[in-house]
């Protein structure tokens, strides 16, 4: 499913035009992202929550040439599934 | 950061003239059919954030880290989230900018 078809289903269900639905969709994963990256958890209730994570400095050697290279420190949103969808995927599987 | 929090700073946008009531009622839905559509194991895919989906763990056995016990682990499915570039580069352009 992709983001196009959710605002359709939104607005249809919501009986909101599209034009809103959309501004507000878009909003919504500009703002989550923003939290994210100023170090602020997000957590969805039922879904599961975001994070930003540090990956530190480090240095890398390339194997085929030995040459080794350093890596500067950068920050990445770590999301971490929910109870309640861990369990509603794992309860009804075949 | 919770959904009446996303609801919240959005309604507050100067360019949305929806109500702050209908604005949470759209998060809120969105969330909704995401969930339903990973419920059932179809991936979700929102450009310029991330994709969501759902991935199969295979069964292996794991061990008591305190005991050294073996204890089998079934299969298992996990909802993993790949952020997309565009994400990834605006976290990093943001920290970078502190």
């Amino acid at each position: 499913m992709k983001k196009l078809e959710i605002v359709n289903k939104v607005a249809e269900d919501l009986k909101i035009p599209k034009k809103e639905v959309k501004k507000v969709v878009d909003l919504m994963f500009e703002e989550i992202t923003k939290a994210i990256a100023r170090g602020e958890k997000v957590e969805i209730r039922g879904l599961g929550s975001f994070r930003l994570k540090r990956r530190p400095s480090r240095f890398i050697r390339n194997p085929r040439t030995g040459e080794e290279m350093f890596i500067e420190e950068k920050y990445v949103p770590y999301f971490r599934m929910g109870k309640l969808m861990k369990k509603a995927l794992n309860s009804k599987k075949s | 950061m919770t959904k009446k929090d996303i609801a919240e700073q959005i309604a507050d946008a100067e360019d949305v003239f929806l109500s702050k009531k209908d604005v949470y009622r759209i998060v809120s839905h969105v969330f909704d059919i995401i969930e339903n559509s990973l419920r059932s194991y179809e991936k979700v895919q929102i450009s310029g954030f991330g994709t969501f989906m759902v991935k199969k763990r295979k069964a292996k056995i794991g061990r008591n880290p305190k005991t050294g016990e073996e204890v089998p682990v079934p299969d298992r499915y996990v909802l993993v989230f790949k952020p997309s570039y565009k994400m990834l580069n605006m976290i990093d352009m943001m920290r970078k900018r502190k």
